[in-house]
């Protein structure tokens, strides 16, 4: 499989395919970290993806997430829920020294999910900090808060 | 008393007019009625909160993030002892 793979899986808007981890980094480019694991990423032709990487963790909690979120979305085909258009599910091998200087390799699962870009963001952002002023329909100047103790 | 001065920035990218805001929540809401009442095996996403509410360029809610969310079946009966989600 080349790197174009995930450009046409993106391409073609179908049932998200796996692709391999190199692909992601390959096949988009990641410039902007928008949280923690969610990368805002482009594809070759030019459609903004994001990108949720999972922390590569060989414990049972993220991988439960990951296939958890991952046959939800599969399941899910509407206008107001976010689209899914590729996934990558890797194990890699790591070398680990164990405390008696002998060397095993400990299983790490790598883990991303490929969906849409939405460019506004969260609806958090509009409804907090600067943007929530817009509530009240107020012009942007100075308020005077008045905070009484009886 | 006390006086508290606080500078709203001027900077907003996107106004929130009543219409738009009409639109998101009824945008949640069918997305969360597709997900309950129109899938053979409902599911549910335990975890909504705007910041799991994402706006298209339009302006068009999308639910997100479904990490937590769980599928049940019409004949099982599930109980949540565990506190889920994030608060």
């Amino acid at each position: 499989m080349d790197s174009n793979h995930l450009q046409d899986v993106v391409t073609t808007n179908k049932t998200p395919k796996h692709f391999l981890l190199y692909e992601i980094y390959n096949g988009v480019n990641l410039y902007q970290i928008l949280t923690t694991y969610i990368w805002q990423g482009v594809t070759k032709n030019g459609q903004d993806v994001a990108v949720k990487k999972l922390k590569p963790c060989c414990a049972d909690l993220d991988n439960k997430q990951f296939r958890n979120e991952f046959h939800t979305l599969m399941k899910l085909n509407h206008q107001n829920i976010v689209q899914i258009l590729g996934y990558c599910y890797e194990t890699m091998k790591k070398p680990f020294i164990m405390p008696d200087g002998s060397k095993v390799f400990v299983d790490e699962i790598h883990t991303a999910l490929c969906f849409e870009y939405l460019h506004n963001g969260s609806l958090q952002k509009h409804l907090s900090g600067t943007a929530a002023s817009s509530i009240f329909s107020m012009p942007p100047k100075n308020i005077v808060l008045y905070i009484a103790f009886d | 008393m006390i006086f508290l001065f606080t500078t709203i920035d001027e900077y907003c990218e996107v106004k929130l007019d009543w219409h738009m805001r009409f639109r998101i929540i009824k945008g949640i809401c069918e997305g969360l009625k597709y997900m309950h009442k129109d899938l053979e095996e409902p599911i549910y996403h335990f975890d909504l909160k705007p910041d799991n509410i994402l706006l298209d360029k339009d302006m068009v809610p999308k639910i997100a993030d479904f990490g937590l969310s769980r599928i049940f079946g019409q004949d099982i009966i599930r109980t949540t002892h565990g506190p889920y989600g994030t608060l």
